[in-house]
């Protein structure tokens, strides 16, 4: 993979909290991961 | 609704606030300020939907890091199951007024909700029933590019129950503004 960075925002409309990551995208694969395994785990 | 026009000094109570502001028919669900400079590549907003609401609307106004159109999906970045399908008609060039037809046919994202470019971009949508064990049903008016405006209607063709949205600038960013979402309010 290539070394493209991503400026990312999540944003939980429950809690108001916002996070705003600069990532590559080995971390933004990494990080949809993790979303998707706590998605998964619900 | 009945309205009621409140008079200097007037007394506001319970009821009054009951009936006449918490009966309002749109109702703020949260917003994100985007960030202006290179702005923000792509976005996830979390638990925007429930039962609450059964319709929402989405609004933005801001500017694209290219001519470029903005894209959608519901569920957690990282979803990438099919069934978007999507009619978008529209003018194109600013040479002509003829109108030409694209979509989305079992695609993995809504590809033309909006956008726009360096000078403006925008999305204005209403989302229906993306809560609800049936088909999602996404309509509005979107510019997708400089020069191409025109209508979009799509609808996610699965019964899953969605509390989140993505959307992202198709490669390109979104820049500055704020994205607002609200919920239609169901009468009881």
């Amino acid at each position: 993979m290539g070394k493209e960075t991503f400026i990312i925002a999540f944003i939980d409309a429950l809690t108001g909290e916002v996070e705003e990551r600069v990532m590559t995208d080995e971390e933004y694969a990494e990080r949809m991961k993790e979303i998707q395994d706590a998605k998964n785990a619900e | 609704m009945t309205t009621k026009t409140f008079v200097s000094s007037e007394v506001l109570t319970a009821s009054d606030t009951n009936t006449y502001l918490n009966g309002g028919g749109l109702v703020y669900v949260t917003h994100y300020n985007v960030a202006t400079g290179a702005g923000i590549n792509s976005f996830t907003i979390s638990n925007c939907f429930s039962s609450t609401y059964d319709n929402y609307r989405i609004v933005w106004s801001g500017k694209m890091s290219a001519s470029q159109s903005i894209r959608m999906r519901f569920g957690v970045p990282g979803t990438t199951n099919t069934g978007y399908y999507s009619a978008y008609f529209y003018q194109s060039g600013w040479a002509s007024a003829t109108t030409f037809g694209t979509g989305d046919n079992n695609a993995s994202a809504f590809n033309y909700v909006g956008g726009g470019d360096t000078a403006s971009a925008n999305l204005s949508l209403d989302i229906l029933g993306p809560n609800l064990a049936q088909v999602t049903t996404v309509n509005g008016l979107a510019r997708v590019s400089t020069s191409n405006q025109g209508m979009f209607n799509g609808i996610l063709n699965d019964t899953t129950q969605y509390t989140a949205l993505y959307l992202d600038g198709a490669g390109n960013n979104l820049v500055g503004g704020q994205i607002a979402i609200y919920g239609y309010r169901k009468g009881t």
